[in-house]
């Protein structure tokens, strides 16, 4: 157990929606796709770390899985926490165990299985929040769903900043343009600007074109000590994590994004790295505002210019900081945190076919949880380019 | 005597538990009763304890406060959520923020076409029935509400 931990399997199940499957069972399909991914079977499996999901009261594993699948004894078992940075931050906390000696193959994992038939992903999710405490009475001022409160972070972010409905449109065209190249990605035909405004509102300044696209789905990364995997074995160069929850009262601010630059800024730095160094920025994108934010707090654009900066073509392919790169969680799919860490995946082992970034060997992933009050970043690496 | 909602379905109605009983116990009675620390800072519905720095906090107060604040942002919700939902058209939700320094999400008293609010608007809380409880909505004047 002397070699260093890397990522050397990934397996991502996105379910079809006429798939029953429950999330346990698409959870052992992506694990026993990480598994054939690294050369490995799921009884070698010594570890694992699982990503809550909070989304959902029902259907959504929980460490049972340590029996229901075909696991042997396991010496590190964990289900953690950090809202929607939890997949992210699970990769580094893997990387450490390995490292540690604590074990030799550990399993990241995350399943969601929220989406029915004939139920809407709105209505799901605006269902989800309950009657209880302060959700409860947002809720009975109409706030319904995660929508509303992200529509106010863009309503504030406009004011602060002189944004405007423009410059989602510039994120949800740049990131369709990548999708063309993702097989997996949900939307994938070209988006023009009259197809974006004809787009319904669904709270206003956001419209349907502006949300992510929620899937069933399960994903499956396995950190290990060995180097038995086909693809580019790849490393966790930094990990920084940021919280403060926002509190409604003055004076915070009620819209920008605290600790999302430290975050990211410190992650860089335990890379050894400036932000011109990557290759790649996959954020998450439960909607289009955030990239917009976040490319602003990471400096990438001066406040209020993000939308510039997109039009621009500098996310996109040839640009200076190629984002999203599989159309993110808007043109792709949504399931949580796994977006943005498995499109860094996919361009670091060079198999982004018609998207792929040339020569990308370095990856930054900015993930966020609340309602942009929890931030994280990971870079990662190749480990031939360390 | 509070008007029942022309907005919401009484499913939509808040759980009376805590951390929501000394607030809904005001809306009740027509009025805005929220939680501040010992040394009169804001607190949320829920927080035990204040953030600001070097504050001595000492026991957390619940107080009636003004019923007027200014809208510091707004949107439009389109999307009618049938079960919680019983208007027929957008409605607006406001960020308001207190004179006392809370903040509320809420939205109007009465039906409106004019759905726009501007940030910096001064409004006043009224109060709708929902379910078994009273909901703080901004007070619309006759003008405001189209009729
Ligand atoms: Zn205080």
């Amino acid at each position: 157990m002397t070699a260093r931990a890397a990522i050397t399997g990934v397996g991502l199940v996105i379910a079809e929606p006429t798939d029953t499957s429950s999330a346990t069972e698409l959870a052992l399909r992506a694990i026993h796709a990480a598994c054939d991914d690294a050369g490995i079977s799921i009884a070698d499996i010594d570890g694992l770390l699982l990503n809550h999901n909070e989304l959902i009261a029902e259907d959504k594993v929980t460490l049972d899985i340590a029996r229901q699948g075909g696991f042997g004894e396991l010496s590190v078992l964990y289900e953690l926490n950090s809202k929607g940075t939890t997949f992210s931050l699970l990769l580094a906390q893997a990387q450490q165990a390995v490292d540690a000696g604590a074990a030799s193959s550990v399993v990241v994992l995350f399943a969601d299985a929220a989406q029915r038939q004939g139920v809407g992903s709105g209505a799901a999710f605006a269902a989800m929040g309950g009657a209880g405490g302060q959700r409860g009475l947002e809720r009975a001022g109409g706030m319904l769903g995660a929508v509303a409160a992200y529509a106010f972070l863009a309503a504030h972010y406009f004011q602060a900043t002189g944004a405007s409905g423009r410059d989602l449109m510039a994120i949800a065209i740049a990131q369709r343009d990548w999708a063309a190249g993702n097989p997996l990605a949900r939307a994938r035909a070209v988006l023009a600007e009259a197809d974006y405004l004809a787009s319904p509102f669904v709270a206003e300044p956001l419209r349907r074109l502006d949300c992510a696209r929620p899937v069933n789905g399960a994903a499956a990364v396995l950190v290990t000590s060995g180097r038995q995997g086909s693809s580019a074995a790849l490393r966790v160069a930094g990990a920084a994590q940021r919280s403060a929850e926002r509190r409604r009262h003055a004076p915070v601010s009620p819209w920008e994004p605290i600790g999302a630059a430290d975050a990211f800024s410190a992650a860089l730095a335990q890379a050894g790295i400036g932000s011109s160094h990557l290759h790649t920025l996959q954020i998450y994108d439960p909607f289009t505002v955030v990239p917009l934010i976040l490319l602003e707090a990471f400096g990438f654009a001066e406040p209020g210019r993000a939308g510039e900066f997109v039009r621009d073509g500098q996310v996109g392919a040839g640009g200076s900081m190629p984002t999203n790169t599989g159309g993110g969680q808007i043109s792709g799919y949504y399931l949580q945190g796994v977006t943005p860490v498995f499109e860094a995946v996919t361009q670091l082992r060079g198999l982004g076919g018609d998207r792929q970034i040339p020569d990308a060997s370095i990856a930054a992933v900015a993930a966020i949880g609340g309602r942009l009050e929890h931030h994280s970043t990971i870079v990662l690496e190749r480990e031939d380019a360390a | 005597m509070i008007a029942a909602d022309w907005l919401l379905l009484d499913s939509a109605a808040p759980s009376a538990e805590e951390p929501l009983t000394k607030f809904l116990a005001g809306t009740a009675d027509g009025e805005l009763v929220l939680p501040f620390c010992g040394s009169g800072h804001p607190l949320d519905l829920d927080q035990l304890e204040c953030e600001r720095e070097g504050c001595p906090g000492g026991p957390r107060q619940w107080r009636e406060v003004s019923r007027t604040g200014t809208v510091i942002a707004s949107i439009v919700m389109h999307r009618l959520e049938k079960s919680f939902i019983a208007a027929t058209a957008p409605y607006p939700v406001l960020e308001v923020e207190l004179d006392s320094g809370h903040r509320l999400y809420v939205s109007t008293d009465r039906h409106t076409r004019s759905v726009v609010f501007p940030a910096g608007e001064i409004v006043d809380i009224a109060f709708v029935r929902v379910g078994e409880t009273s909901i703080p909505r901004i007070a619309l004047t006759e003008k405001r509400s189209g009729k």
